[in-house]
């Protein structure tokens, strides 16, 4: 360890919220990670488990890219057995350590995978059966069912809706998760263990020393306010996902150090389940996609193809949702009639390599050590999957501790993330409360344990029980509570964090009243409120405009009136990716 | 109930396809050219969910205009052809001042405040919302803290004394107990409001923002509530009574509150008037030898001489978006067509940004960066429906009113000043 600080003495006005103990050398912290995914926060969680003082700098909000936009699965990866065996390995173990210190946020997801008849409809029935019977190998280590080999009759008796000519098929089993909950639950454990973590905040420079190419200090400016500061250090990783290559490059290491295969992936979410099991479908080009009951909806996915656009506004096209949906339609016919809500779109920064198609691409993961490029002390972590984020983040700790000569022992596969400590009952939590058992239901699935620090707050002040999402719901106390101790800034991260706004009305019934509260508990005025409200429905509307059916035209029809009424037509501005807000 | 003898033209029939402003004005307007006119109800659309703004232009629009050239917002005043504040003016006259105000031309404009915390003109308004434009500057204004859900006081205060339109008037959060029974926290806003339309609960709540006030010890010159005060009829007159100071409603886009009152004075004018309403869908029309015949779900088809398609836009129903894609196989669309349809067959095209019939797509456009407005340019689910001009090609008895008309603002005052004029022309004809 022999990290030696150049330059002037750090700026320490805006980090003095938090100040930080000078324990290790003479730096503001032993490692700056960059990037709010799972990753970044994996690795703030588990370098601040093991002693390492950790600032965590996050452009937009936490699960922003590819983490807040997956299909929400810590899925075993069936898919990669054939190729990329030791990815199915990683993921299932990995899947069943999440599932011991989040077990609060996990949901079985049943699967179905229905084969068609064709001339290899047999041998294709019979190849399946055995592939998953390899895959039930791995199924204990997350707690996993095994397969289940099934007659059409089966298929169709379990899923009415399937249609088709069908051979047969196989069921099998995988977990859902929430993968904005999951990032959360990893940052605020951070935050409690003493790191810094900031929000909407962007590095602009990473500073290294001339002569040794170390890393001494980052500067960082936060988007919203302009200020800006700096803070030394003598490690940084680069944990921004799909940005990484533009992330190396403001430490003067070229891009393509830290090169990656950029795949955007889109989802649409229906207004209900429609199924009460996940079907697996093919798409048109012989590609895999599925329809799943996810939390209160139904959603469709995926896409991968190679995305050459602003990583900051990432959205569904609506050529790739009818794609989708042709897909699905094969199998599941009805889905030509349901009512599509939402969409979301993330770009998954998958191990580069020229040539080989996008679902061909490996979904393992590495670190970049750029000691080997001159810059010892940088890391890039690429690929990776939520499955196995907390994996990946101990491989990128264990490399931090050898730099620091730490041997503090790996636990964050032992201690429960904030919330996994213990079970809440929650028609309990109703009764106490009187709260709705379903908003109670949802509280517990999104805060396990903590769901008692939302309580507590209706407990002193009851009318925070009231309902502010009466779709998902939300109650008044959890957005209150988003914002102060979860670090939301605006409607947006309240409904990161909470899946506010995102049911059928499509934020109607709770934007403004959501952007009165944040407004409200950050002292900002009130023209903030209405610009947040305003910007929330609008982004929300494209999403959902491009999957759009006749129930939804006729929504948000009536939904364009409502809010010319209300607030006024957005206007240009509105949609300004700065979010700069008033002083 | 029935109308047709009273006419002066036996046999003449009008018939008005729709309930709306634009259904109302143009049965009223047709049934001033003394022919037989038929309503037909088929349920909830726009207005019967409106929030009892009664605009004749874009709001917005309208105070940008009086911004950039520092105009005082007044209601615009009209020449003998008169406009859409005319119109306006003539449907509220005939509905009472107890149920809309309308000023006349030259006056100021009603300024209301929105449950989502801004302060805006109109040109027209439900009785029941509070005008702050009618008090004089620096006046009080109450709020009451009410225990229930998107009612906060204390934001809303916050809100609407920060707008320019505010000038001075003092919006000041107050401790008022306006609820009488404990569900009252948690029921629907328009289920609260119906219990104001008894008269014993209007005189309960008068009692208690006038023994609020008292104890106040200052002036106060208004009550702003939630859309709570009546939905059979606007109740804000005798709760202000009852109060002895003026007392209204903020206006909010989906409590439903305002709606309910426009389906109250509707019922009440189109039997004043002598118009037989029946609660029908229509399907189709056809014309055989110069007169119309309406189908309609679940009776027989109803000939008419003239027919008023006041069928509402996209929000209404009126119009229907679906896409070639939507319950077509895995194998796409068998047929491809425009991607808008009137909810009734009659013939004419129906256009969506400008284009009308099926595109160069086997699939509905994309909507992504159109279907919402951006500042001063409408979304493209706001200006689909039929061009007027287009009708007579089709039958020179079909007429349109209200928001089924392409490319027009979808304003209250567009609804009844397009329905008075096709009413008036259908019973001409």
């Amino acid at each position: 360890m022999a990290p030696s600080s150049v330059g002037p003495p750090s700026e320490r006005g805006p980090l003095s919220a938090a100040p930080i103990s000078l324990h290790q050398g003479e730096n503001d912290v032993d490692v700056v990670v960059i990037g709010g995914g799972v990753n970044g926060v994996g690795v703030a969680r588990d370098a601040s488990m093991r002693g390492l003082r950790v600032a965590l700098f996050e452009r937009n909000d936490l699960a922003f890219g590819a983490s807040g936009n997956s299909s929400g699965m810590i899925h075993g990866g069936p898919r990669y057995l054939s190729g990329d065996p030791s990815v199915t390995e990683t993921s299932c173990r990995d899947s069943g350590h999440i599932q011991r210190i989040a077990p609060h946020l996990l949901f079985r997801i049943p699967f179905l995978y229905p084969v068609e008849k064709s001339s290899r409809g047999k041998i294709m029935l019979t190849l399946i059966d055995a592939f998953f019977q390899a895959y039930d190998e791995f199924q204990p280590l997350k707690r996993g069912k095994p397969h289940a080999r099934l007659t059409p009759e089966e298929m169709m008796a379990l899923e009415p809706g399937i249609r088709g000519d069908l051979q047969g098929g196989v069921s099998f089993d995988e977990w859902g998760i929430d993968g904005a909950r999951l990032c959360v639950a990893n940052a605020l454990d951070a935050k409690e263990r003493g790191a810094l973590i900031r929000v909407g905040t962007t590095v602009e420079t990473i500073e290294r020393r001339p002569d040794t190419g170390q890393p001494v200090a980052v500067r960082f400016r936060d988007l919203r306010n302009g200020q800006t500061g700096r803070v030394t250090t003598s490690a940084v990783v680069n944990a921004t996902g799909a940005w990484a290559p533009i992330t190396a490059s403001l430490s003067g290491l070229p891009a393509k150090r830290a090169r990656l295969r950029p795949g955007k992936g889109i989802h649409v979410a229906y207004d209900r389940r429609l199924t009460n099991y996940a079907i697996a479908a093919k798409t048109i080009d012989g590609r895999e996609i599925f329809i799943e009951p996810w939390q209160n909806m139904s959603v469709i996915g995926t896409t991968d193809d190679d995305y050459y656009g602003d990583l900051d506004d990432v959205r569904a096209t609506s050529e790739e949702v009818r794609y989708l949906v042709q897909g699905i339609a094969r199998v599941f016919p009805s889905i030509q009639e349901a009512r599509p809500i939402l969409t979301w779109a993330g770009v998954r920064p998958t191990l580069h390599a020229y040539g080989p198609l996008e679902d061909k691409l490996s979904r393992d993961h590495e670190v970049i050590d750029h000691a080997a490029h001159g810059a010892p002390g940088m890391y890039s972590m690429i690929g990776g999957k939520l499955a196995s984020y907390r994996l990946f983040a101990e491989e990128m700790t264990d490399l931090l501790c050898v730099r620091f000569g730490l041997g503090a022992p790996r636990s964050s596969h032992l201690s429960p993330l904030p919330g996994g400590d213990e079970e809440v009952d929650p028609f309990q939590l109703a009764e106490k409360l009187s709260i709705d058992a379903v908003a109670a239901r949802r509280l517990v699935y999104r805060h396990g344990s903590r769901s008692a620090r939302i309580a507590e707050r209706i407990a002193k002040r009851p009318r925070e029980a009231h309902v502010v999402c009466p779709c998902e719901p939300v109650l008044e106390a959890e957005v209150r509570h988003a914002v102060v101790e979860e670090m939301a800034r605006s409607v947006d991260d309240v409904s990161r964090r909470t899946r506010l706004g995102l049911g059928a009305c499509g934020g109607m019934r709770c934007a403004a009243r959501c952007a009165q509260i944040v407004a409200e508990e950050r002292g900002l005025p009130p023209r903030f409120a209405h610009e947040q409200a305003l910007r929330f429905l609008l982004k929300k509307a494209r999403t959902r405009a491009v999957a759009m059916g006749p129930e939804q035209a006729r929504q948000e029809a009536l939904a364009i009136a409502a809010v010319r009424a209300d607030l006024g037509a957005p206007m240009p501005e509105t949609l300004d990716q700065a979010e700069s807000e008033p002083r | 109930m029935s109308s047709g003898a009273s006419g002066r033209r036996p046999g003449h029939r009008v018939l008005v396809v729709g309930s709306g402003w634009a259904g109302l004005a143009a049965a009223l307007a047709a049934r001033e050219g003394h022919t037989d006119v038929v309503l037909l109800d088929g349920g909830v659309g726009a207005s019967a969910l409106g929030p009892g703004a009664l605009d004749d232009v874009s709001w917005e629009a309208r105070e940008l205009a009086a911004k950039a050239s520092g105009a005082a917002l007044v209601a615009p005043l009209e020449g003998p052809e008169g406009g859409v504040g005319t119109d306006l003016r003539w449907l509220v006259e005939q509905a009472g001042e107890e149920a809309f105000v309308a000023p006349p031309g030259g006056e100021p404009l009603p300024i209301l405040a929105t449950m989502g915390g801004r302060l805006r003109s109109t040109r027209a308004r439900d009785a029941a919302l509070l005008d702050l434009g009618a008090l004089p500057a620096g006046a009080r204004v109450m709020v009451p803290r009410v225990d229930r859900a998107g009612w906060d006081a204390d934001a809303l205060v916050r809100l609407w004394s920060a707008d320019p339109h505010a000038r001075g008037v003092a919006f000041e959060a107050a401790d008022v107990d306006v609820l009488r029974y404990d569900d009252e926290r948690r029921i629907a806003d328009a289920d609260f409001a119906s219990r104001h339309d008894e008269p014993g609960r209007r005189a309960w709540l008068g009692e208690r923002l006038r023994e609020a006030i008292a104890r106040r010890g200052e002036q106060v010159h208004a009550v702003m509530l939630g859309p709570w005060l009546g939905v059979a009829a606007a109740r804000a007159s005798s709760v202000s009574e009852a109060a002895g100071v003026t007392v209204g409603e903020a206006l909010a886009p989906l409590a439903a509150t305002a709606g309910m009152r426009f389906e109250a004075v509707r019922k009440r004018l189109l039997e004043g008037a002598g118009v037989r309403v029946l609660h029908l869908r229509a399907t189709a029309i056809t014309v055989e030898g110069g007169r119309a015949r309406v189908a309609v779900g679940g009776a027989d088809p109803l000939p008419a001489d003239a027919v008023v398609l006041a069928v509402g836009g996209l929000a209404g129903g009126g119009l229907v978006y679906s896409p070639p894609e939507h319950g077509a196989g895995w194998e796409g669309a068998e047929v491809v067509s425009a991607p808008v349809q009137m909810s009734v067959a009659c013939g004419a095209r129906v256009e969506m940004s400008g284009e009308a019939g099926p595109g160069s797509s086997m699939f509905g456009p994309a909507l992504d960066e159109t279907a919402w407005p951006i500042g001063p340019t409408p979304g493209a689910l706001e200006v689909a429906g039929v061009r007027e001009d287009q009708l007579a090609g089709v039958w020179s008895g079909l007429f349109a009113a209200g928001e089924v008309i392409a490319r027009r603002a979808r304003t209250v005052g567009e609804a009844v000043a397009s329905g008075r004029r096709a009413g008036r022309a259908a019973a001409a004809r």
